[in-house]
């Protein structure tokens, strides 16, 4: 039988475990004061929340004679049971994805910002999303570290401004800054939580009308199901596509390509699909990309390459992908909203900077330019460029 | 963003709505009995409170299907929630949940100013919200155990 009483010793003793842990961090750096603060405050949550449950099953001994563990026949007190270790669990979710998930990764940064081999590459990394948010005008506090995977982790709700994000990249490309572009998206995502309320207003209203205007005849069930699949996931993505575009231009679509080759660009993710397929995404990225007045660039060699590519991919057709969630009304009102609701177009002040970075590099000359622009510009350069003398120069200047 | 990120996401913004659906229920549970057996209720202040809160993620739930109806502005984390009691009752038809959470609403309210009620449909939607995004969480936290 469930004890309540040994399951709240264990989470009160796994709440002082992380308070400790957040309290040693503390002491060693001030870098990251508000992502622990955040950590702390959901620990302090947790403990009140503990405490509340302690006082129910108080409440439910003094009047039902309780005894921990015991079996219980009556049907009130049954379902107080219940509620008090629904609770518990509650509490258990709340530690994992709002401390556990969290600590790790500021014990990385921890690491990398003492770590020799790592160091000078996670300080250039640092100081590269420094310029980005500040480019994208973005105020949110981010770290950037290096691990198992891309995302962009908020340290509190985004209902509760500002938040804090944390940034990654593979330790397998901290030497390769070409790919840095690729975290425009994720920055996109900040943007996106930063203005949630604009984007909805403006966009949602108009893909739910989309919806409206497919016939009758289609299954209410999975009209609603393809809504909400857009509403819930795929306008976020789209937006943060082109706050990308926008931000970094051509120089996060050619990163991003590269992602999508590696990925059947056809295919969806069902049953719960987060992202748009890759295909959609490409296509969209590059109409805005052309809409961009980037005076010398020609996007037609990575269209006719991409289009190349599709040619040869071979996948099955699924009805409710094909005719309910990718109907053209919605992908059109989706992709037409999406790009006039982005705005701002860093990109376009970028550019120039970068064409000439560009050019100076395949002269071998250095540019007295930002990170950022260096960056745009090696990302844009053949993968046989040698980058290697490049980048020890801007991580002596940087860093 | 990776999907795992994503799904960590949404799995907060479930434990939100799913701790107070589950605060809710257990404070009307704990107030029906102290009502109902004549026991006294040393913290019968806080399960208002809790119960309140209840009632007003339900109304939000209510505003959501509204503005579903009239095709306006729905934000996502409303929608989630939407969706779940949708899967819950078998139901895609706005009209039908919003009439089921209105009666809810109804029901809390009568309950919290001391009338006798059913309280059915409330413990009901209450249940729903709690187990429902209960289950939308597990996948992600199962992960780590």
């Amino acid at each position: 039988m469930v004890s309540p009483e040994s399951k709240i010793e264990d989470i009160r003793s796994r709440i002082a475990f992380l308070s400790d842990i957040v309290v040693k961090y503390k002491a060693v750096t001030s870098g990251i004061d508000l992502f622990l603060r955040f950590i702390e405050e959901e620990l302090d949550a947790s403990k009140k929340d503990l405490q509340e449950v302690e006082a129910n099953l108080q409440i439910l001994k003094t009047w039902f004679a309780y005894q921990d563990g015991a079996a219980l026949t009556d049907r009130q007190p049954k379902y107080m049971l219940t509620g008090i270790l629904r609770s518990l669990s509650n509490i258990e979710s709340a530690l994992y994805l709002r401390a556990d998930s969290i600590l790790p990764l500021i014990q990385a940064w921890l690491f990398q910002e003492l770590d020799l081999p790592l160091r000078a590459y996670h300080q250039l990394l640092t100081q590269y999303v420094n310029q980005l948010t500040r480019h994208a005008g973005l105020e949110d506090p981010h770290i950037a570290i290096f691990a198992e995977e891309y995302f962009n982790q908020n340290c509190a709700h985004p209902e509760q401004p500002p938040s804090a994000h944390i940034l990654s990249m593979t330790s397998s490309e901290a030497k390769m800054l070409r790919r840095w572009p690729i975290l425009g998206h994720e920055i996109g995502h900040s943007i996106y939580d930063w203005k949630k309320d604009y984007f909805e207003k403006n966009i949602s209203p108009k893909i739910t009308a989309a919806f409206r205007s497919i016939p009758a005849s289609v299954d209410k069930k999975e009209l609603l199901e393809a809504e909400n699949i857009w509403l819930e996931n795929w306008l976020q993505e789209l937006v943060a596509d082109c706050v990308a575009v926008k931000t970094l231009g051509p120089s996060y679509v050619s990163q991003f390509i590269i992602d999508a080759l590696e990925a059947n660009p056809l295919r969806v993710e069902l049953p719960r699909p987060i992202h748009p397929p890759m295909d959609l995404r490409v296509t969209f990225q590059l109409e805005v990309l052309e809409d961009l007045p980037l005076p010398g660039f020609d996007s037609s060699a990575i269209k006719s390459s991409w289009e190349t590519y599709l040619r040869s991919i071979v996948y099955g057709a699924n009805p409710f992908v094909e005719n309910v969630l990718l109907d053209h009304r919605v992908v059109m009102a989706a992709k037409t909203h999406t790009a006039s609701a982005v705005q701002s177009a860093p990109a376009v002040g970028l550019w120039p900077r970068v064409q000439m970075v560009k050019a100076g590099l395949e002269r071998d000359r250095m540019e007295p330019e930002d990170l950022l622009t260096y960056v745009s510009a090696l990302s844009l350069l053949p993968r046989s460029f040698p980058q290697e003398r490049i980048v020890q120069r801007l991580i002596a200047v940087e860093t | 963003m990776t999907r795992s990120w994503h799904l960590m996401r949404s799995s907060t913004t479930f434990l939100q709505a799913s701790s107070i659906a589950n605060n809710a229920l257990t404070a009307l549970n704990f107030l029906e009995t102290s009502r109902l057996r004549g026991l006294k209720d040393p913290d019968r202040r806080r399960f208002l409170e809790r119960l309140s809160m209840g009632r007003t993620l339900l109304e939000e739930v209510r505003t959501t299907l509204e503005v579903q109806e009239k095709g306006g502005t729905v934000h996502s984390e409303s929608l989630m929630l939407v969706r779940v009691i949708s899967k819950g009752y078998l139901t895609v038809r706005i009209e039908d949940l919003r009439e089921r959470t209105s009666e809810a609403i109804k029901e809390i309210e009568e309950f919290s100013r001391g009338k006798e009620t059913d309280l059915s449909t409330a413990k009901e939607m209450l249940n729903l919200i709690a187990t429902a995004a209960s289950s939308e969480i597990m996948p992600v936290t199962l992960k780590a155990k």
